[in-house]
């Protein structure tokens, strides 16, 4: 049978929010506990002593977390596996924050870290007040949870993963004017407990597949050259189901297709000047989170990333909180940390905080922002008038117990509208431009930015030609504003991307659900060209 | 193994016993390489005037990889835990197993007999730094951060010292052993000091193995008055200018120019590198601009590994290489085995983070007073390439940009976005300045980088440069 693209998009693949046909089952679901290694002592012991040691010595709230993270890496050629352990603590002390972490599982361990992240915060009482309020918990509880994975990576026979890719390779190269082949794969579990002096203690056993794959065409006989990249595959929650059970190599097929009939197309350079532009699903999800989810996280409003990634546009919070106007009323955006399939899917974060679905842009309105539990304290005020309980949003993350937790990018899901795909929408333009998977640079406001990637002239709804070198300048209220239209439910797809914070820099991923869009009067320059 | 547990880093003799412990699970005779190294960081960090988190972390991995003509895996592990003998079992066989069952390819990358120098490079590590404690941090940071409140301005920043040292144990196919061992300890400190409004930030920062060359409250005093000076800043044309490059800026050119495009495989690829030239029909080979000029006869570019300022402990070769001298370009960063496999003669370089560029007597008040009208720039930042064959960067300014005229700074200016190639750039230089060391931190945990060619220091010393026609091509709205 031969799928159609929009095919694929309803029926397989995780274009869908909720859970689509291929993963029937949550296979280990009925494993309660988390497959942390074995021979360490209790983990609810360890982090109980931590805490307590922070706590006798007098912290105001304190609490602990075990990282256990496994790495699978099953290729032809190097194949090899990696695990980090670690064990972090956190306490407060007069309003100041003391973080002390190793790689030891042991009580003696326990207790030390304990006593040194209370050290750690005391030796910052100078004399000047800090105040920190942790907005309060929905509920204290204590359970265990797990990504629904149908094929763990770890249970399987390695030659069985190593085949798979062997033979998708192997068709790429099958596939006319395919010259260079990029398949990667990465597999990722993630265990981890967390407790805290409130009482929390949870524990969680997180799955996630990553991968890229691309490959390039050139036509040697006419002298030209294309590239396809798969946008179906990127990182998010699944076992090897992730690749297995995809039609990937119908993606892969119409990817191909595609590039082949891109690759008759001729080379025009740009002509700067403004016009509408189409962007496809992998770049609105680079758009959205780069131009909204990074300025969002509360920390970088409130300046406490300044000296590292930046602040945000989002400069005075307490008057642009439901007020801000970021886009066209298009624009509706919800933060979720439980859409199945999504890299970023939690049922607590790093603070024991259970995340739950919020608005972030309404009507094109900024209505609230990403935070963690001392971040909602900041803007109680707006919470209260604005008639929402003063809890977290359970923004925060770390790549392990190692780092401390930082507001980190929820998922995004933009509204899609009734219906439209993108080739619908390429049709509704008669003169424009498309960008395909464009890479986005921000300032460090995430207030401009430039966007490129491969370009087609549109004319009258079809590609007409390539442009050499074509970027996007914009301001991100600007941008948003002048978004047209966006396609239907069937066009949304899922799109995860890593990014970095901190110092010293912690890099975590999220998803982005986001179908194409059109825009309006965007400013088109030759990237290449100097002033 | 649990008397390893309570400390800091591993000295030598413990980290040896992880290591033979380690071999003694792998089958003999066998090509072999073994990592243990082990890491301490401190950190202090702070914002809106007030520190928010001081850490203490350390972190050991222990990584076996086997590799010869057949076969390679690896297997890694982190956690001192897993020092101890159960673990250190589990990943003997888990390499065993997979060695005995992964499929056979002929490989270019054998593990090859690297000829190492008896002489050691300079000792990278200063036990001031390795001592700095939670209570220094905290002291410092309140005093810098009083001085900011007290004139209404924010600061923020970021204090760490780090200690971390690694054992490696390589065993080649034709069985013969060495260990390496190399420690390092970091400093690292920057400051952004901005208005409360957001009308105006600066920032500076420095980088060192020795706690005693960065001068943190220089440090902070130095953003403070950079922010002073930035308010209220003026949005003016883009276009060419005759520009000023602090050291932190011209970082990121020279940065651009060495990890973009002195990787001797690139020019090997017809038409991906601006260092390639043409193919040569007679040994069938592409060439690469090897011996010719490329850039300004001021400029020279080289690595030091005795000079603990730019050395490093783990070059395989503890030998100065020259990479551009008097704008000729004299090495390109290389491999050993693929140096192997062609027989070349000239020595190979092998890639490094750490570099000298030589200072010029120009200084930068002169630099200053001699523009009749110019930028004076703090940062090039998030530099992203866009046309490798010409080495074509955008990115923006930040923290600080100033107009010059007359010989004079007369205002602040609103950020831009630029798009230039450090080759041009380069070839345009109007002077250039004394040297200094910038801010250039690793966040790397394990010294030897994961890959036993590389040094994992970035310690770069480059000077004030003065550039005709520096490309500005858009505003941008971030301060």
């Amino acid at each position: 049978m031969i799928y159609s693209r929009r095919d694929l998009l309803k029926t397989a693949g995780i274009a869908g929010l909720s859970a689509t046909a291929i993963h029937p089952v949550d296979a280990l679901a009925e494993v309660a506990q988390p497959l942390f290694p074995d021979g360490y002592p209790d983990r609810k012991e360890l982090i109980k002593i931590a805490v307590d040691a922070a706590i006798s010595a007098g912290a105001s709230y304190a609490d602990a977390r075990l990282s256990h993270i496994e790495t699978l890496d099953v290729n032809r050629f190097y194949p090899g596996k990696g695990e980090v352990m670690a064990f972090g603590v956190r306490a407060l002390y007069d309003g100041y924050w003391g973080f002390a972490a190793g790689p030891n599982w042991s009580k003696e361990e326990a207790a030390r870290l304990g006593k040194a992240a209370l050290a750690q915060a005391k030796a910052n009482v100078l004399g000047r007040e800090r105040i920190t309020d942790l907005a309060p918990m929905a509920e204290i509880t204590e359970g265990h949870w797990q990504t629904p994975v149908k094929y763990d990576p770890w249970r399987m026979d390695f030659a069985e993963i190593a085949d798979y890719f062997t033979g998708l390779t192997s068709y790429i190269r099958s596939l006319k004017f395919v010259s260079f082949i990029i398949v990667r794969h990465n597999f990722r579990r993630i265990n981890k407990a967390f407790g805290s002096s409130a009482g929390q203690f949870v524990t969680q056993s997180l799955y996630d597949a990553s991968g890229a794959i691309s490959f390039s065409l050139s036509d040697k006989e006419r002298n030209t050259n294309s590239g396809a990249f798969i946008d179906e595959v990127s990182i998010a929650g699944y076992g090897f189901e992730y690749f297995r059970d995809r039609p990937l190599r119908e993606y892969i097929r119409i990817a191909h297709e595609e590039a082949v009939k891109n690759m008759a197309l001729p080379v025009k350079p740009i002509d700067p000047a403004r016009y509408n532009v189409l962007i496809d699903q992998h770049g609105m999800a680079n758009l959205l989170s780069q131009s909204i989810g990074t300025a969002t996280e509360i920390d970088r409003v409130f300046g406490f990333e300044a000296n590292a990634g930046g602040t945000s546009y989002i400069n005075e919070p307490e008057a642009m909180l439901g007020n801000f106007k970021i886009g066209s009323p298009l624009l509706n955006i919800t933060c979720d940390r439980s859409a199945v399939g999504s890299v970023g899917r939690v049922k607590w974060d790093d603070e024991g905080v259970s995340p739950v679905a919020y608005d972030l842009v309404k009507d094109g309105v900024l209505i609230n922002l990403q935070t963690n539990r001392e971040g909602a304290s900041w803007i109680g005020d707006y919470l209260s008038k604005s008639g929402q309980k003063l809890t977290s949003f359970g923004c925060a993350n770390a790549p392990s117990a190692m780092d401390t937790p930082l507001v980190h990018k929820a998922d995004l899901l933009l509204k899609p509208a009734d219906s439209g795909t993108l080739d619908d929408l390429r049709g509704t333009i008669d003169d424009g431009v498309e960008i395909r998977a464009p890479g986005i640079a921000m300032d460090f406001q995430q207030i401009t930015g430039m966007a490129n990637g491969e370009a087609y002239e549109i004319k009258k709804g079809k590609r007409v030609a390539r442009l050499h070198a074509a970027g996007m300048l914009f301001r991100t209220p600007e941008l948003w504003s002048n978004m047209t239209a966006v396609g239907g439910e069937e066009s949304v797809m899922y799109y995860g991307i890593t990014s970095e914070k901190g110092q010293p820099s912690q890099s975590t991923s999220s998803g982005v659900y986001a179908p194409p869009a059109a825009f309006k009067e965007m400013t088109l320059i030759d990237i290449t060209r100097k002033a | 193994m649990s008397d390893l547990q309570n400390v800091r880093v591993f000295n030598e003799v413990e980290a040896r016993r992880v290591v033979d412990e380690l071999v003694s699970y792998m089958r003999p005779q066998d090509p072999l390489q073994i990592q243990v190294a082990s890491w301490w960081g401190g950190g202090q960090r702070w914002a809106r005037n007030r520190s928010f988190l001081s850490s203490d972390q350390r972190e050991v991995t222990v990584s076996v990889s086997r590799r010869d003509h057949m076969r390679s895996v690896y297997g890694s592990s982190a956690g001192m835990n897993q020092t101890d003998s159960i673990s250190l079992r589990a990943i003997a066989d888990h390499v065993e197993y997979y060695s005995q069952r992964v499929r056979s390819k002929v490989s270019q990358d054998r593990m090859l007999d690297v000829p190492r120098s008896d002489a050691r490079g300079a000792d990278v590590w200063s036990d001031d730094t390795f001592n700095r404690s939670v209570i220094d941090n905290a002291v410092a940071v309140e005093n810098l951060t009083r001085i900011s409140e007290s004139e209404q301005l924010m600061s923020s920043g970021y204090i760490e010292t780090t200690g971390a040292t690694a054992l490696q144990y390589s065993r080649n196919d034709m069985g013969r052993v060495e260990y390496q061992w190399g420690r390092v300890t970091q400093v690292q400190c920057s400051v952004t000091v901005r208005h409360p409004g957001g009308a105006a930030s600066s920032w500076a920062g420095k980088t060192s193995f020795d706690l005693n060359r960065v001068d943190i409250a220089g440090i902070a005093q130095l953003a403070f008055e950079k922010c002073q000076k930035s308010s209220d800043p003026v949005r003016i044309e883009p276009g060419r200018y005759q520009t000023i490059l602090e050291p932190q800026a011209s970082a990121t050119l020279f940065d651009g120019l060495l990890k973009e495009a002195m990787a001797k495989y690139l020019p090997e690829q017809a038409g991906r590198g601006p260092m390639f030239i043409g193919s040569d029909q007679a040994i069938q080979r592409y060439r690469s601009k090897l011996g010719l000029k490329i850039v300004d006869e001021r400029i020279s570019i080289f690595h030091e590994p005795t000079d603990p300022f730019v050395g490093t402990h783990f070059a395989p070769l503890h030998k100065r290489v020259d990479l551009i001298t008097n704008g000729i370009l004299t090495g390109l960063f290389d491999s050993y085995s693929s140096h192997l496999n062609e027989h070349s003669d000239i020595h190979p370089v092998f890639y490094t983070t750490s570099y000298t560029v030589r200072s010029g007597d120009i200084s930068v008040d002169d630099m200053i007073s001699s523009t009749n009208r110019g930028l004076l720039v703090v940062k090039l930042a998030m530099p992203v390439l866009i046309d490798k064959p010409s080495l074509l960067f955008t990115g923006v300014t930040r923290d600080g940009l100033w107009l010059i005229e007359s010989g004079k700074i007369t205002k602040a200016v609103r950020n831009f976005r630029w798009t230039e190639s450090p080759l041009f750039a380069f070839n345009n230089l109007e002077q250039i300045g004394p040297s200094e060391q910038v801010f250039d931190p690793v966040n790397k945990r394990n010294p030897f980088g994961g890959d036993s060619y590389a040094t994992s220091l970035n310690n770069v010393v480059v000077p004030y440069l003065k550039v005709n026609d520096f490309s500005f091509t858009s505003t941008i709205d971030a301060i």
